[in-house]
């Protein structure tokens, strides 16, 4: 009886074939877009849980008091992990580790030197983290100094063929033995390096234990056997805070408290400091809220396209109730025959899943590595299933309720049930899916629009042409004079400079004094930046008044600096040349004696997301940083060729690296990138479904009006009218969508854009032509199905029904 | 068999109430074969779908086989039905995703009847209406006297006392009308009760009785005698 009903399902569908193809890609689309929120998000709230014992490891985190003001940092200070140990005896243990954020230069004889990412940890690390080892022992691995233990990709580039274990490794000052080899990393962890080596050898002293308490140093974990002690412990720890740091803390006037947090909770405490988690909650409910809107569009679809297509049906549904089906059997069996599309949507989903994870940017610009790992993600073989019948079951609902209430006559008679039964239900969801559709439209180009702004904004600085290299070692700094001058003879590059950072990264807050002024005035924080010779030529930024630097000053009373207009509006300067200012040296004893030789326009030297900020720039040419080159683009190539020639010369075994100062910029609004990347695949989708959604809608409405259409032909009605007689039916449903669709895209792509202090305009033009576009394209599918019907002789529309 | 007492069927379009069927009482017994006559519009058809369990009535008495079917749910109709009532059409009603032997098999499906025995009734009735070779085909690759000895088939597949039949040479010429004509002949001579609607005196020449029907009353009943 089953099969039966399994091969009558698999005909009927195969009977309507285009039907059939358009459903199962919409509920596809549906179900693709959820396997994918699915595998997100279970990497999301999975972060750490590869770490067999993550549940009894908990992460310190100081909590600063300062003025009233809390501060978390995600770090403590060296010596915060012994003490703890020492007082609190039920703590199982502790460990230290600090991620190098710059990588690191290893080299092997025979195998070509590369940067690998590294850490540092204490020797008790792998009795906290019990990661499994491939080789080596976990007790003692990084008991010894000068100790590293590896990854799987680490070994295998290093040392290819051979053994690791036991092996030595060099970086620059160096000497490294391989102690232990551990598996790579999965994407959702925190502990991104693939080298660990061994430190914190100094005397470990009480004092000095002490001593560094009130300094955020390294990432501090400890070991639980129970989760109670957690609690027990940041209770007691004002009696710590009372025997170590009460005494330093007054004269600081400063307080200080721990909070644990267990390493798996650790990702979404994002308002951390100092820390690698990067979770965003905010991100983790839009994405799963785009992935029910998207199932949304396509279930009513479904439901939508089911329908239509039970029309056609009547006849046979009620031949079925003739020869003596109930109403169970005419529900039973299109609900089966919802289940054979849901599981072919299903099938295709999820190759569509694995082609789209595998070949298109999707990871990348999500920042994962997601995958249709089926031994990762068990739960997945029996979830997607259960999940895709769940969806073919309520999809297929409607349409199953509708067919089984028709009565057996209707086999017989015609007009007995009424076509247009739920015709208002229909429109509304169909106007739902309209006014999503136009909304992430509108969404998605001013996303666009604001990214290309991005772009093509004035900075202040030319951003076009410019090549950096990174100055990492002491050598290359050294050398900054001297590759300059042979890159000044190079007819490729145009001009070269030094500086300590670049726009948009990092630029330091100093204290500035102000001789002369008096209160509040008299001592700001600004922007600081120490930059070479040739800077602003280099930058092609513009001077107001005045002038930059020339070489180094011999040994001056004050030091020059440069200011930008914002200082000078800061300040009230009439006339800023000559203005002395004071820079406040941290842990020194003088400050430093300044004068404004020259005032620049104002330059945006952080994202966009920013304002300017009052800036002072000194000058300093042999700094760790980045060497600046404007090239002479249309020669590019041979300018690369220069500095890399250059750089062999003058630092031999420094692996020559370079990048783009306008894409390094633009990486500044990764995250913007990656949203409105989202936002257009979600835009795609919507669309293509909408579109489905409002075919159905037209061929239903034509259907219903097939013998209207005939009567009107024989009339004299021509084409268009036939056309324009179906249009108005769906005009005033489509106009009022789109009116609803515009406020909402405003109200998305504000809050968006409010991240930005400086954006493009929503300019009405994109609403109104957005609207527009709508409305056209939804002509064009409406006028397609009523000229289809407009065609066909009028006296065959005559004998329909 | 069937005990129609005072019946009346109205349909009420806006203000205009349209007598239907209006006082028919009537009584076929097991083993008869009827035919109703009658110009367009006289209640026929919607007689033969009271009588079929598919349309309800507004007044009177209606007894099929001694149950009372005044107050049956529509599941209790569907399960009278079931088995015991076989509907043949002018326009024969197949299903085409179906091929021959599937359409004759689907009523013994919602009968419930075992796959196994399912396919030994079926092949017989194939046999009986002489469309064995045609088996696997599709309704819509078949003439129309041939879709019409299938939708028989189908309808006494599962052996039900009573057969329906409206205008079932409706859309046939002359030769495959009389070839179905004798093929309904038979199954009555078998022993089933047959009550055909129709316009043809010719195919009424084939039954025992011909009732006459206009305006939704009876008008005249006359029983015709066979050698």
């Amino acid at each position: 009886m089953h099969k039966f009903r399994l091969k009558f399902a698999i005909r009927s569908l195969m009977k309507s074939r285009v039907y059939t193809l358009l459903n199962v890609m919409g509920l596809a689309i549906g179900l693709g877009v959820c396997i994918i929120v699915f595998l997100y998000l279970r990497s999301e709230i999975t972060y750490d849980q590869h770490i067999p014992n993550y549940k009894e490891i908990y992460r310190v985190s100081s909590v600063f008091r300062v003025d009233e003001q809390l501060e978390e940092y995600g770090g403590a200070g060296v010596g915060l992990a012994p003490l703890l140990e020492r007082e609190f005896p039920y703590v199982e243990g502790t460990t230290r580790l600090i991620h190098i954020n710059e990588s690191v230069l290893f080299k092997r004889p025979g195998v070509q030197a590369g940067n690998a990412g590294v850490a540092l940890a204490d020797r008790n690390y792998f009795r906290v983290f019990e990661l499994p080892f491939l080789a080596g022992n976990p007790d003692n691995a990084l008991s010894k100094p000068q100790s590293i233990v590896i990854t799987r990709s680490f070994a295998e580039k290093y040392f290819e063929e051979e053994l690791p274990l036991g092996q030595v490794i060099n970086t620059n000052n160096y000497e490294y033995t391989v102690t232990g080899i551990i598996d790579d990393f999965p994407a959702n962890t925190h502990h991104i390096f693939s080298a660990l080596i061994s430190s914190f050898y100094q005397d470990e002293k009480l004092e000095s234990w002490e001593n560094s308490l009130w300094q955020i140093e390294a990432h501090t974990f400890l070991r639980l056997n129970k989760p109670t002690e957690a609690g027990q412990l940041t209770e007691s720890f004002p009696g710590f805070y009372d025997k170590y740091m009460a005494e330093s803390g007054s004269g600081l006037q400063a307080g200080y408290d721990i909070n644990l947090t267990r390493l798996d909770k650790v990702h979404f405490n994002n308002h951390v400091k100092y820390d690698q988690s990067s979770g965003n909650r905010g991100y983790l409910y839009a994405f799963s809220g785009i992935g029910l809107l998207i199932l949304v569009l396509a279930c009513i679809n479904y439901v939508n396209m089911a329908t239509v297509r039970s029309l056609r049906r009547i006849k046979e549904a009620g031949m079925q109730k003739v020869l003596g089906a109930g109403k169970r059997e005419i529900v039973y069996q299109v609900l089966i025959e919802s289940l054979v599309l849901g599981a072919a949507a299903l099938l295709v989903a999820l190759a569509t899943v694995e082609l789209v994870l595998e070949f298109t940017p999707l990871n990348s610009i999500m920042n994962k590595d997601l995958s249709l790992n089926l031994s990762r993600y068990s739960s997945l073989w029996w979830l997607a299933p259960l999940f895709a019948a769940i969806i073919a079951f309520l999809s297929g609902w409607f349409p199953a309720i509708y067919l089984s209430n028709v009565p057996a006559l209707a086999a017989i008679k015609k007009g007995l049930v009424k076509r247009n039964r739920g015709l208002g239900v229909r429109k509304l969801l169909v106007g739902f899916q309209f006014t999503a559709s136009v909304a992430v439209v509108i969404t998605a180009t001013l996303m666009y629009q604001q990214m290309d702004y991005v772009k093509q904004k004035d900075l202040g600085f030319n951003k076009e042409d410019v090549l950096l290299i990174p100055i990492r070692d002491t050598l290359t700094a050294r050398s900054i004079s001297d590759i300059r001058q042979k890159l000044a003879r190079s007819p490729y590059v145009k001009s070269s400079s030094s500086a300590q950072t670049i726009p948009g990264k990092s630029v330091d807050r100093i204290v500035i004094n102000f001789p002369g002024m008096e209160g509040v005035a008299s001592q700001q924080v600004v922007d600081f930046m120490m930059v070479g010779a040739d800077y602003f030529q280099t930058m092609e930024m513009e001077f107001v008044k005045g002038q930059g630097f020339n070489g180094q000053p011999e040994e001056l009373e004050t030091y020059p600096v440069v200011v930008n207009e914002a200082m000078v509006r800061m300040m009230g300067w009439k006339d800023p040349i000559g203005q002395q200012v004071e820079i406040v040296a941290p842990g020194q004893a003088e400050n430093y004696p300044g004068q404004v030789i020259g005032v620049v326009r104002d330059f945006n030297a952080h994202s966009l997301h920013d304002d300017i900020e009052p800036t002072i720039m000194t000058y300093q040419e042999e700094t760790a940083g980045y060497l600046h080159v404007r090239v002479d683009s249309e020669n590019l190539l041979s300018a690369l060729n220069d500095l890399e020639k250059t750089f062999a010369k003058l630092t031999p075994g420094v692996p020559f690296q370079f990048s783009f100062l306008n894409r390094d910029l633009f990486k500044l609004y990764e995250e913007e990138q990656r949203q409105s990347q989202l936002i257009l695949y979600l835009t795609y989708l919507a669309i293509f479904i909408s579109f489905l959604g409002l075919t159905g809608l037209a061929s239903f409405t034509t259907n219903l009006k097939t013998r209207e259409i005939g009567i009107r032909k024989v009339l004299g009605a021509d084409v268009r009218q036939v056309v324009s007689l179906v249009f108005r039916e769906m005009l005033w449903l489509i106009i009022i969508s789109v009116v609803l669709a515009l406020p909402l895209a405003y109200i998305l792509t504000r809050g968006w854009l409010s991240n930005f202090a400086y954006t493009t305009n929503l300019h009405p033009l994109i609403f109104v032509s957005s609207g527009l576009l709508a409305i056209l394209l939804a002509y064009i599918i409406i006028s397609y199905h009523s000229i289809k019907i407009a065609r066909v002789k009028a006296v065959d529309t005559l004998k329909y029904e | 068999m069937i005990h129609l007492h005072h019946l009346v069927k109205t349909y009420n379009t806006r203000s205009v109430e349209t007598r239907a069927i209006s006082e028919v009482s009537l009584k076929v017994d097991r083993g008869e074969f009827v035919s109703v006559m009658g110009p367009s519009g006289c209640g026929k058809t919607t007689l033969l779908n009271i009588i079929g369990l598919l349309d309800s009535y507004d007044s009177g008495l209606y007894i099929f086989n001694d149950t009372d079917v005044r107050n049956l749910s529509e599941r209790e109709k569907v399960k009278l039905r079931k088995g015991n009532i076989g509907f043949i059409f002018q326009n024969f009603n197949l299903l085409d995703e179906l091929s021959v032997f599937e359409n004759i098999e689907l009523p013994l499906v919602y009968l419930g009847v075992k796959s196994g025995e399912r396919k030994k009734r079926v092949d017989r009735i194939l046999e009986q209406i002489g469309l064995g070779h045609r088996s696997a085909h599709s309704p819509y690759e078949l003439s129309g006297g041939q879709q019409q000895r299938v939708a028989i088939g189908r309808a006494i597949v599962t052996n039900p006392a009573l057969i329906l039949a409206d205008e079932p040479t409706g859309n046939l010429d002359s030769q495959h009308g009389n070839e179905i004509m004798e093929m309904l002949s038979n199954l009555n001579e078998a022993g089933s009760t047959i009550i055909m609607v129709t316009h043809s005196m010719n195919d009424a020449a084939y039954t025992n009785r011909i009732i006459k029907l206009v305006d939704g009353h009876i008008v005249s009943e006359k029983q015709l005698l066979h050698a």
